[in-house]
């Protein structure tokens, strides 16, 4: 498998507070890799960090050829837009659209025309079993439902990275395993590599390898599937 | 779907808070509009008053407009303290030079008058006014030649012979059109203007910033949800300004009408100069109205821009929470009006300007101190207080003083204006200064002036004050009778003269031992019982006798200065009303915005047996501790920096009086309670359901 997704000697401050302390770690397309740790370790920063989110104080994130590091905060938006997709706990869903235009939107904001990326957005919407559902706001939605939106939102654009930070935090287990299987399927089906930042062991269950980091420093794999 | 379709979609779908965000903005919008368009007639108010005026200041220099000349003696007069424009002319051949508003130049016998003056002349006695004005009244001064439509004009015909009888009649060729004098529109009343118009705005601006943060956390979260999925800054600017201009285009569209209905209220209403505008001068070219339409909601749209901070990550990746504000704030303020103080010191050769400067620092300064001393009182306040209630509230003060300060920054200037303007007031207009004409005491300048032409004002209540060079002279005795003063004058008066309130003809007067004879007469001054009438009776025999002698009376400059001073603080309390209810309306929401983002945690408190009473008053001290200050600040600043300027003028300096203080006070209560109107939500906001996290 050609690794797709890489960061090197990675470090990010808060303040006073050193979040990342040179953590390494890569992922290759078609690998799930959960990243597991502590509260306060830097799990969700690294991947922050990895996915252009947040820009390193120093070391390398390359995705590819391109250097996330070295990017403009409009050429990693594109990039958030076009090759990358979140999964967040909370918060994901834009409240005043409803689930069809929010799962159309990297889509629409790339400028696609609008009957074409409801269109895609409604393949994608019917796959996750979102159907009937397309005119629902997101206050009109259960907690799964919600976070079966905000995973096709972030397959819509074909990504080949989807990152993934405590994606079912919100969810009871029955729902969180639902979710998982369907988040795991469908990325496994794209053959986009994810990235999935959780303390819950079942969800990191679902991963190829995972990767333990501690004080803001990766430690090595503890296992694979 | 563009940023702009997909800001406009947050505008009209975000619920009951992007419903009131966008009321709330289109208001804070509506009234800029109105206020900015208002406030900027100003501009082609006065400059209509200046133009129309012109034509009085021709004179020999004036380039020709006409075939012929004519005589002219533009003479200045009063009526019961208002002024009157008096002008004599003589037609020198067929086609003289005619003032506007009128067919033509009047003949000899003939009367033109402003309709204002008519009205007068009708209704008082003659002898009091219309014999002023020898000849019959046979046209009337059209609107093209009057400031304003109380104008007193009267354009009398003589025949050349008897008008070059009177010195001082010159020959006139054109009507001047500018540049005007009387009513000059100067470039410093301009910018004043501007500057007053801008003032005014600046709360504004804050009630918008306000508006923007109702419902902040869940807005930023989703413009972070959108920076997430691919959004970049400039989209998501271009968001947060399309959802703004949505409210800010409704305001503008509301304001326009606002503005049209109020023009014709200011213009009957609003004097300046004791005079109201004609309708059609309060009004702005419409070039000026299009750049305010379109510009006051950019303003707005710009200020959404400028607060939207937003990152893929949200809230949580703002910055950790700033530094408090520093004691240095104070520096400013306080070295504002230590400049005061010392300014008549470092006066140069235009002795306004530090005063102007330091003026300046203090209200800039006040602003820079505001939330400093908010951080202190609101940390001295926590010290000191015991109930619950009072400690929330002074911690939530101190934890943002910036943003505690932010709605009622421009009360701190509301509030240091009213006193300044308070403080600078004469304390009694028309009160017995030293030096000053008595009441009922008409001066009439009679500068060579044959004596029989004096003979009918001559009498038992005429004192003569005659001419030795440069100076005048008079007795003691003489002088004490029409001037507060008594004799012996101290030898401080004796050297330096009367003071800032003698006119002109007692300001440098030589005493003799008894009253002096033989000089030419300078100046008489005729005793009179005080009434208007006995005054104009004297001031119309002086103008049939000597049509340009200059009459003065106590009343003339009395009216003036407590017209200008009535007028200043009309203006002054005006805005200050204006922005202390649009500081309260900031206020109102900055209360409905903390209770949004508090609703859980306040919720909380309550279910735990915390009352709703206690959690109002948490809210109640929350805004009235940082509009206390405000208001305290501005007024002690207000009330020094006048004591200031003030002294060093040598003038006497009395504090601002019951009445402004009290008004002062009335208008921050008023702004308190504008925030009341937040308080019935409380309950709503705070009910169980608040504290379910799902």
């Amino acid at each position: 498998m050609t690794t797709v997704l890489t960061g090197r000697e990675l470090r990010k401050s808060f303040g006073r507070t050193q979040a990342l302390r040179g953590a390494n770690v890569s992922v290759s397309g078609g690998e799930i890799l959960a990243v597991m740790g502590p509260s306060g370790s830097g799990k969700s920063t690294l991947l922050h960090c990895l996915g252009g989110v947040l820009r390193p104080d120093s070391g390398e994130v390359a995705f590819g050829e391109v250097r996330l590091d070295r990017l403009a905060d409009r050429e990693r938006s594109r990039l958030r837009r076009t090759s990358f997709g979140f999964v967040f706990q909370f918060g994901q869903l834009v409240p005043e659209l409803p689930v069809l235009e929010n799962i159309a939107l990297p889509l629409l904001l790339e400028g696609r025309a609008r009957r074409a990326a409801l269109a895609e957005a409604a393949e994608w919407a019917a796959r996750l079993g979102l159907d009937g559902l397309w005119d629902r706001l997101p206050a009109e939605l259960s907690g799964g439902q919600v976070q079966l939106a905000a995973i096709a939102r972030a397959l819509v654009a074909r990504p080949r990275v989807v990152f993934a930070d405590e994606p079912t935090g919100a969810l009871d287990s029955v729902a969180a395993d639902e979710v998982m299987e369907l988040l795991v399927d469908t990325v496994r089906d794209h053959d986009a590599a994810m990235i999935i930042v959780t303390h819950e062991p079942r969800v990191a269950a679902f991963a190829d390898r995972t990767l333990i980091v501690r004080d803001g420093l990766d430690v090595q794999p503890v296992g694979a599937r | 779907m563009n940023a702009v379709v997909l800001g406009l979609r947050f505008a009209v779908a975000g619920g009951r808070e992007g419903l009131a965000r966008w009321a709330l903005t289109a208001f804070g919008v509506g009234v800029g509009v109105a206020l900015l368009l208002l406030c900027l007639t100003g501009q082609s108010a006065l400059q209509g008053r200046a133009d129309r005026s012109a034509w009085r200041d021709s004179t020999p220099a004036t380039p020709a407009t006409a075939p012929d000349p004519a005589l002219w003696l533009a003479v200045s007069d009063h009526y019961a303290g208002e002024p009157l424009f008096r002008l004599h002319v003589a037609a020198l051949g067929s086609r003289p030079p005619v003032p506007p508003g009128l067919d033509r130049l009047p003949a000899a016998g003939e009367v033109a008058v402003s309709p204002a003056l008519r009205r007068l002349i009708e209704a008082i006695p003659r002898d009091q006014l219309g014999a002023r004005f020898p000849g019959r009244i046979t046209a009337t001064v059209g609107p093209a030649a009057l400031a304003h439509p109380d104008q007193l004009i009267a354009i009398v015909g003589h025949t050349p012979e008897k008008l070059r009888e009177l010195t001082g009649a010159k020959e006139v060729r054109g009507i001047q059109t500018g540049p005007p004098g009387d009513y000059a529109f100067t470039a410093a009343a301009r910018l004043l203007l501007v500057f007053g118009a801008l003032l005014l705005l600046i709360p504004v601006v804050v009630f918008i910033v306000m508006v923007t943060r109702i419902a902040a956390i869940r807005r930023e979260q989703r413009f972070a949800v959108m920076r997430l999925a691919g959004a970049t800054r400039v989209q998501a600017a271009v968001m947060a300004a399309a959802e703004t201009g949505l409210g800010a285009v409704t305001g503008a569209v509301l304001g326009l009408p606002a503005y049209l209905v109020a023009r014709p209220v200011v213009a009957a209403h609003l004097t300046h100069g004791g005079a109201r505008f004609f309708d059609a001068d309060v009004s702005d070219p419409p070039g000026l109205m299009a750049l305010v339409l379109a510009g006051v909601p950019l303003l707005a749209m710009a200020t959404t821009v400028v607060s939207l901070q937003v990152t893929p990550l949200g809230l949580g990746a703002r910055p950790p929470r700033r530094r408090p504000p520093r004691a240095w704030r104070v520096l400013p303020p306080t070295a504002g009006v230590a400049g005061l103080f010392l300014a008549p010191a470092l006066a140069g050769a235009d002795p306004d300007q530090p005063y102007l400067a330091f003026v300046a620092l203090i209200m800039v300064g006040a602003v820079i101190a505001g939330p400093w001393i908010c951080l202190v009182a609101a940390r001295a306040l926590a010290r000191a207080g015991r109930a619950a209630g009072t400690l929330m509230a002074a911690r939530r003060v101190a934890g943002d003083p910036r943003g505690a300060f932010r709605g009622v920054s421009g009360v701190v200037l509301a509030a240091f204006v009213v006193m300044f303007a308070a403080g600078l007031a004469r304390p009694e207009p028309g009160g017995d200064f030293y030096g000053e004409l008595r009441a009922g005491v008409v001066e009439i300048f009679v500068d060579r002036q044959p004596a029989e032409r004096l003979a009918p004002l001559m009498g038992a209540n005429t004192v003569v004050i005659r001419s030795g060079g440069w100076s005048s002279v008079v007795s003691c005795a003489e002088l004490v009778r029409v001037v507060n003063a008594s004799c012996p004058l101290p030898a401080s008066v004796r050297e330096r003269g009367l003071g800032p309130y003698a006119t002109i003809g007692v300001m440098s007067a030589r005493l003799l031992e008894s009253g002096p004879t033989g000089l030419p007469v300078r100046a008489l001054y005729v005793t009179t019982d005080g009434t208007v009438a006995a005054e104009e009776r004297v001031r119309t025999r002086a103008a049939l006798l000597m049509p340009r002698a200059i009459v003065n009376s106590r009343r003339d400059t009395v009216l003036q200065e407590s017209r200008l001073q009535a007028e200043l603080g009309t203006y002054a309390r005006l805005a200050a009303w204006f922005v202390t209810l649009v500081a309260g309306c900031s206020l109102t929401v900055a209360v409905v915005a903390g209770l949004i983002e508090r609703r859980r945690p306040f919720a909380l408190l309550r279910a735990t047996g915390v009352r709703l009473g206690e959690l109002r008053r948490v809210v109640l001290l929350e805004t009235a501790l940082p509009l206390a200050i405000s208001v305290a600040m501005g007024a002690v600043l207000g009330s020094t920096a006048s004591y200031a300027v003030a002294t060093a003028g040598r003038d006497p300096w009395s504090p601002p009086g019951l009445d402004v203080t009290a008004g002062l006070a009335g208008s921050a209560l008023a702004a308190l309670a504008i925030t009341m109107v937040a308080l019935p939500l409380m309950d709503l906001a705070t009910r169980y359901d608040a504290v379910r996290f799902e």
